[in-house]
């Protein structure tokens, strides 16, 4: 895993690359300054705690992938912090205008207070896209404790292969066989899944 | 080479794998993609694998963020690690407090004890005596003890004085003298009782010398109302000038 430096204040360069490289100090600082907010906004506009849970870390993984594809910043310069609040906000407005708040007046005016612009994220995936999203998902979760745990080392906390190696006790080799291993089979999990449903 | 999208060799994994991380040279990556443009079949398992790869990503984030709003929600609860830091260094703290206290107070035991033995050795010296001019016979043993009280002797002029106390139990000067090598030796009990002997009378010409020392005996235990209260009946410059260093 990288390492960024261990000191508080970040620039918002050094945000973004960090959450690139799913850095763990980068993520846990994102996350500890912006969710309070969040879950600020969300109580004052009826929302329970549960809730702002889940639409913070709905909008935390939207702003990850969305920093991946390089759409963060582009108009009005960089903030990471801004962008995941903005990006929270507008997924509770999104709640608010379902079905349930549709008819109220106060959801009208949060909307007119809402700033949609090009933070909004940009939800065009396809029911096709969708679906082999889960069937994705699902063959994961039924891989096994021990390969998803192993992928997760290479490919999420970008460990080395010989830190990876030291930390299950296995040789480098060995580590890298197994990976090899088990993306094989997810592959054919995820091909079964898709087949099935097809 | 096998261009079945569905086959993906380890090397090629690994391909994939340092350009979605980000592991290779802008060179490499630029030369990557230029096969990719070209090469349908490879875009393909290059497409598959992405998937599979951003799947796995994406579910490590997920679960870091649950584990960490989880993380987040117990410190707010219980501050379970400032807790436990402060249970576990309580009881030491509690210990050292202990410690110190007993420390202190054994101090101030002490140092309360010396207070009054402080004054006492500034203020104290013993009785000089009475001139020990032999030749008188009558009270020839009387003055043998006074020239060994004198010698610093204080044994043997107890144990002779004591001898003569025997037929004179009242004798002032017996008492007085008795008294005054006792106190000299550290006895400030023995001293107490041959001294209240002397002021019993009430006429004894040893009478301020007397409550002198009774003062600064029980000064020396410790005893701080009864020493004022005899300092108090002593007219002796001395004793008025330490009774004023004593507290109310």
């Amino acid at each position: 895993m990288t390492k960024t430096k261990h000191y508080h204040h970040r620039t918002q360069e050094e945000i973004l690359s960090g959450l690139l490289l799913n850095n763990d100090l980068v993520i846990n600082q994102l996350y500890r300054e912006v969710f309070p907010k969040v879950q600020r906004y969300i109580f004052k506009n009826n929302g329970t705690s549960e809730q702002a849970k889940d639409i913070f870390q709905e909008a935390f993984a939207a702003t990850w992938k969305n920093a991946k594809k390089g759409k963060l910043g582009e108009a009005k310069g960089l903030n990471v912090e801004a962008y995941l609040y903005t990006i929270a906000k507008n997924k509770w407005l999104d709640h608010l205008r379902s079905s349930a708040y549709k008819k109220t007046v106060r959801t009208i005016k949060l909307i007119d207070q809402a700033n949609l612009s090009e933070e909004s994220e940009n939800e065009t995936e396809t029911s096709e896209s969708q679906f082999e999203m889960e069937a994705m998902r699902a063959a994961l979760k039924s891989l096994g404790e021990n390969c998803k745990s192993l992928l997760n080392l290479f490919y999420f906390e970008r460990k080395s292969m010989d830190e990876i190696a030291i930390e299950l006790n296995i040789g480098a080799a060995s580590a890298r066989n197994q990976k090899y291993r088990c993306m094989e089979k997810l592959r054919g999990l995820a091909l079964e899944l898709k087949n099935n449903g097809k | 080479m096998e261009n079945n999208p569905k086959y993906i060799s380890e090397e090629q994994q690994e391909l994939f794998e340092r350009f979605l991380m980000h592991e290779m040279p802008v060179a490499e990556q630029l030369s990557f993609k230029t096969r990719l443009a070209e090469d349908e079949n490879l875009q393909k398992s290059f497409n598959e694998f992405k998937v599979l790869f951003d799947t796995v990503e994406e579910a490590g984030l997920r679960e870091k963020l649950e584990s960490l709003h989880n993380a987040i929600e117990q410190e707010k609860k219980t501050p379970v690690i400032g807790l436990n830091a402060s249970k576990f260094r309580f009881i030491y703290r509690i210990a050292a407090s202990v410690v110190i206290l007993l420390a202190i107070g054994g101090f101030w035991y002490f140092n309360r004890q010396s207070a009054g033995e402080k004054l006492f050795y500034n203020y104290y010296s013993p009785d000089p005596g009475l001139p020990t001019v032999m030749g008188n016979s009558d009270n020839y043993d009387f003055y043998e003890a006074m020239v060994d009280y004198k010698h610093g002797d204080y044994d043997k002029a107890i144990e002779k004085w004591n001898k003569l106390l025997a037929a004179k139990p009242h004798n002032d000067t017996l008492n007085y003298f008795l008294a005054s090598a006792q106190i000299a030796k550290g006895n400030e009990n023995s001293a107490l009782n041959g001294f209240t002997k002397v002021i019993a009378s009430r006429k004894s010409v040893f009478q301020n010398e007397a409550y002198f020392y009774l003062g600064l005996s029980y000064l020396k235990k410790g005893e701080l109302p009864k020493a004022k209260e005899y300092l108090a009946l002593s007219n002796l410059d001395l004793s008025k000038e330490l009774l004023n260093q004593l507290p109310d």
